[in-house]
């Protein structure tokens, strides 16, 4: 950086590009005819920053701007030693007939690693989506519009979670291309975090984005149900016992009931005489007691009262409680029958209130993950190696690394390398598109330079990292990056290459 | 970040090389063409033999074209009028002929250079190659906005182009230009909209060129127009007739001044070798009042009227802030005057 001119020192600065036969004059802090290649100081730059993940212990430490922002250098010394080199900004050379745009050689734990870094075109991706809640977005395989364009369907659910299945290779290129537009745009502002607007056929209207509650039918989800209905029972059992005679989890998969739930049994809790408008499971847990929605446990109700049948005249007496709550312990109600019987609603009594507060607490927080699928194909590998098969071997025998943006990746077992990664885990808008349409997603391949070279690596391309850290161009690359942003290794993200 | 997927020659040794021209097929079909600032896409329609042979022959033809431009650049960047002889290279022979027909009007301070018609050159040249290559049923090449369009007389499969006209990302206008139905749907070509207007252009048009200009756009602009797009009887001649134009959309007869809220820089301070020299070019226009959005739509429009009936043009829109005019034989023949603004015939 002390090599860098003052403002006033380059402001007349012209530089001759090369890049292509025009060769423009272009003034400091332009870009010439390509509108891709500009004058950043009297240097030659490409439009796109490379990322470099820096490897720094402490939290909460902020961006260490190497060239042209406005951010204060926290004053750390920039030792390799620190870096891992991320494909975001590295630029692609598909197809991939020649090594990819850097392959740098970094000692990790003394070992020699070599990070083939690139940024892959991916036609064949897509994004999972996992949607903390259980109110009921809409039925499965119900197509999930963008602006009116289908981008993907609700898939089977999870625990707790709702799971969309968006983009892949049909909805990206298989429709018309306004669907393949919207598909793209969906995908790439879910994998750089930000929020999408979309609506489910005959479901609700959703807002998502990584990391950030869901918000359905613009109420925003606040908690993950504590368990299913059977599941809560089993866990509160023991605090409800001598304070209500009766308790019923409401929920859209299975509705716990104490009395007949093998969790009273156990604690000899006595038949209460309800009765439950359901199909019963096994004793205590019935499905179905209501069409699902947004109501009380992802039920559609909106009084509880409703899953009830009359309570067995032989059994029930007048005077006895009844706690009715949902999973979330976000609604809840509590009666006493009446003297015919019927559950009639009351104040809620003190004694209760600790264990609905205690559902409530067990609840996590509800969230929206994302998560990138994408398939590196055979001319991506090419850029790695000079044998693609022995790439996909490679990463199969865990000799070779792949990271997505620095993140952890898991690999699908299978052919291919099909890979998946959780986009809260890559730096800020690590993804771009090309218009084709495809999602352009960074992705690295980290290994020993004794296994790369047993490969067929390019071995003659390799760089050491203080090179590519010094703005060193690949001799594969045409283009030298806007130099680089060093970016805070989260904690939680082992170091790409160990182990 | 979205950086495009071109296909680049690496330099064989560590001394950087200009990189050659590339052509990659996109995985809709259709053909992407690559050098420096130039980016082609090309659609074809017809029997697949035909479109392999005329893509074909667009590539062989693409690999030398910049380097025949940057041959002549000297030229190509001298003032119009000031250049006695047609240049000797394919596309900068387009470019002179397309420019000339303006040299009286655009001379000494107020010149234009053959610079003008590079984008649409380039897609005219790219496009003639491919129609003699084979027969095929229609044909475009897309040089960054710049057109170059051809539909076979005789097609009955594919009788027409739609095109969309996006004059400006926040506020657009619907024109509708058909031949067939002159009558015109007035209505819709006064609704302003989200998003641009379609027209739809058979072989019956003769339109072979579609540009558009404005300080918004690429290219610098000497005037306020957001864009002004033109449709011509080749890409070249529309591709000068649109920097005309927008360079004509001015309040003022004296377009040295500077005008309040409109910010200009000299071109060559933002593009060392512009052709433009020290004249000033728009760099940002607040927004501006009605009447005075009017009084350089009026002047576009005038100018724009006048290459149509030299023959120059077909039709032109021009747009500054959510205004605009229509200039085509419609509005002459339903309005009776050189052009009709949009907002005066809701």
């Amino acid at each position: 950086m002390t090599e860098r001119k003052s403002r006033d020192e380059r402001v007349d600065e012209k530089i001759r590009c090369d890049a292509c036969p025009v060769m423009c004059y272009i003034a400091d802090g332009k870009s010439g005819a390509c509108d891709r290649y500009a004058n950043d100081a009297g240097q030659l730059v490409r439009l796109d920053p490379l990322v470099v993940m820096q490897r720094r212990v402490d939290e909460g430490g902020s961006l260490v701007p190497f060239l042209g922002t406005d951010k204060p250098w926290d004053g750390s010394i920039v030792t390799p030693n620190d870096h891992f080199v991320t494909a975001i900004g590295a630029g692609t050379t598909y197809p991939d007939y020649k090594p990819a745009p850097f392959i740098v050689a970094s000692q990790h734990d003394g070992v020699d690693m070599v990070t083939v870094v690139t940024e892959g075109i991916f036609s064949y991706c897509g994004a999972k989506v996992k949607i903390d809640t259980d109110r009921h977005i809409g039925p499965e395989r119900s197509l999930v519009r963008v602006d009116g364009e289908p981008v993907g369907h609700v898939t089977t659910g999870e625990y707790g979670s709702q799971m969309l299945s968006l983009g892949g290779v049909n909805h990206l290129t298989g429709g018309s291309k306004k669907e393949g537009r919207v598909t793209c745009a969906t995908l790439l502002s879910l994998c750089n975090g930000d929020a999408v607007d979309m609506q489910v056929d005959e479901g609700s209207q959703l807002v998502i984005q990584a990391g950030q509650p869901p918000i359905i039918n613009g109420v925003t989800e606040d908690r993950m149900r504590v368990g299913c209905g059977s599941a809560t029972i089993g866990m509160f059992a023991a605090q409800w016992q001598g304070l209500v005679d009766e308790v019923v989890i409401v929920d859209d998969h299975i509705t716990g009931v104490m009395s007949e739930h093998q969790a009273g049994k156990v604690l000899r809790w006595k038949p209460s005489g309800i009765k439950i408008l359901g199909r019963r499971s096994t004793p205590g847990r019935y499905f179905q007691v209501a069409e699902p929605g947004t109501g009380w446990g992802g039920t559609k109700l909106t009084d509880p009262l409703e899953i009830l049948g009359p309570f067995d005249s032989k059994v029930a007496q007048p005077g006895q409680s009844l706690l009715m709550v949902s999973t979330t312990g976000e609604q809840f109600a509590y009666y006493e029958l009446d003297a015919a019987l019927r559950p009639i609603a009351k104040e809620m009594p003190d004694r209760l209130r600790p264990s609905i507060a205690r559902i409530e607490e067990n609840c996590e927080p509800a969230l929206t993950s994302v998560t990138f699928m994408g398939g590196a194909g055979g001319s991506l590998r090419a850029g790695v190696t000079e044998n693609p098969v022995q790439l996909t071997r490679a990463v199969k025998q865990a000799l070779v690394r792949v990271s997505c943006g620095g993140a952890p990746v898991y690999i699908w077992p299978g052919g291919g390398i099909t890979i998946m990664a959780d986009v809260m885990q890559m730096p800020e808008n690590a993804f771009g598109y090309v218009p084709t349409p495809a999602l352009v997603a960074p992705i690295e391949f980290t290994m020993r330079q004794s296994d790369y070279q047993a490969l067929g690596g390019h071995m003659s391309h390799v760089m050491s990292i203080e090179e590519a850290l010094a703005g060193k161009v690949g001799r594969q690359n045409d283009h030298r990056l806007q130099g680089m942003t060093a970016i805070q290794q989260r904690a939680d993200i082992p170091w790409p290459g160990k182990g | 970040m979205a950086a495009a997927p071109q296909a680049i020659t690496y330099p064989a040794s560590q001394t950087r090389h200009p990189a050659g021209a590339h052509a990659r097929w996109l995985d809709d079909g259709r053909l992407h063409l690559h050098q420096g600032p130039i980016d082609l896409v090309i659609g074809a329609d017809g029997t697949p033999d035909a479109i392999g042979q005329a893509c074909s022959a667009a590539i062989d033809s693409f690999a030398t074209v910049l380097e025949e431009l940057v041959s002549e650049l000297a030229l190509l960047r001298t003032p119009i009028h000031q250049i006695a002889c047609c240049p000797s290279g394919r596309v900068a022979a387009r470019m002179w002929a397309a420019t000339m027909p303006h040299a009286d009007i655009y001379r000494d301070a107020n010149y234009v250079t053959a610079m003008a018609a590079v984008a649409g050159a380039v897609a005219d040249e790219i496009l003639s190659v491919m129609r003699d290559a084979a027969d095929l049923d229609r044909i475009y090449v897309n040089n960054g906005g710049d057109i170059a369009l051809y539909l076979h007389p005789a097609t009955v499969a594919v009788p027409h182009y739609t095109v969309g006209i996006c004059a400006d990302p926040d506020v657009v206008f619907r024109s509708h230009v058909n031949p067939d139905a002159l009558a015109g749907d007035w209505a819709a070509r006064s609704v302003p909209d989200a998003f641009a207007g379609t027209i739809k252009i058979t072989a019956a048009d003769h339109i072979g060129g579609i540009a558009t200009s404005g300080w918004k756009g690429r290219s610098h602009s000497l005037g306020m127009a957001d864009l002004v797009t033109v449709l011509a009887p080749t890409a070249a001649a529309a591709d000068v007739a649109a920097t005309l134009i927008a360079n004509a959309v001015w309040p003022d007869d004296d377009n040295e001044t500077d005008w309040p809220g409109v910010h200009r820089q000299p071109a060559n301070a933002l593009a060392p070798d512009s052709d433009l020299g020290s004249r000033l070019v728009t760099v940002h226009v607040d927004r501006l009042p009605d009447h005075v959005i009017t009084k350089a739509l009026r002047r576009g429009a005038g100018v724009a009227e006048d290459m149509r009936q030299s023959g120059h043009i077909f039709a032109a829109y021009g747009v500054v802030q959510g205004q605009g005019f229509v200039c085509d034989a419609m509005t002459q023949s339903t309005a009776g005057s050189s052009a009709v603004f949009l907002d005066e015939t809701a």
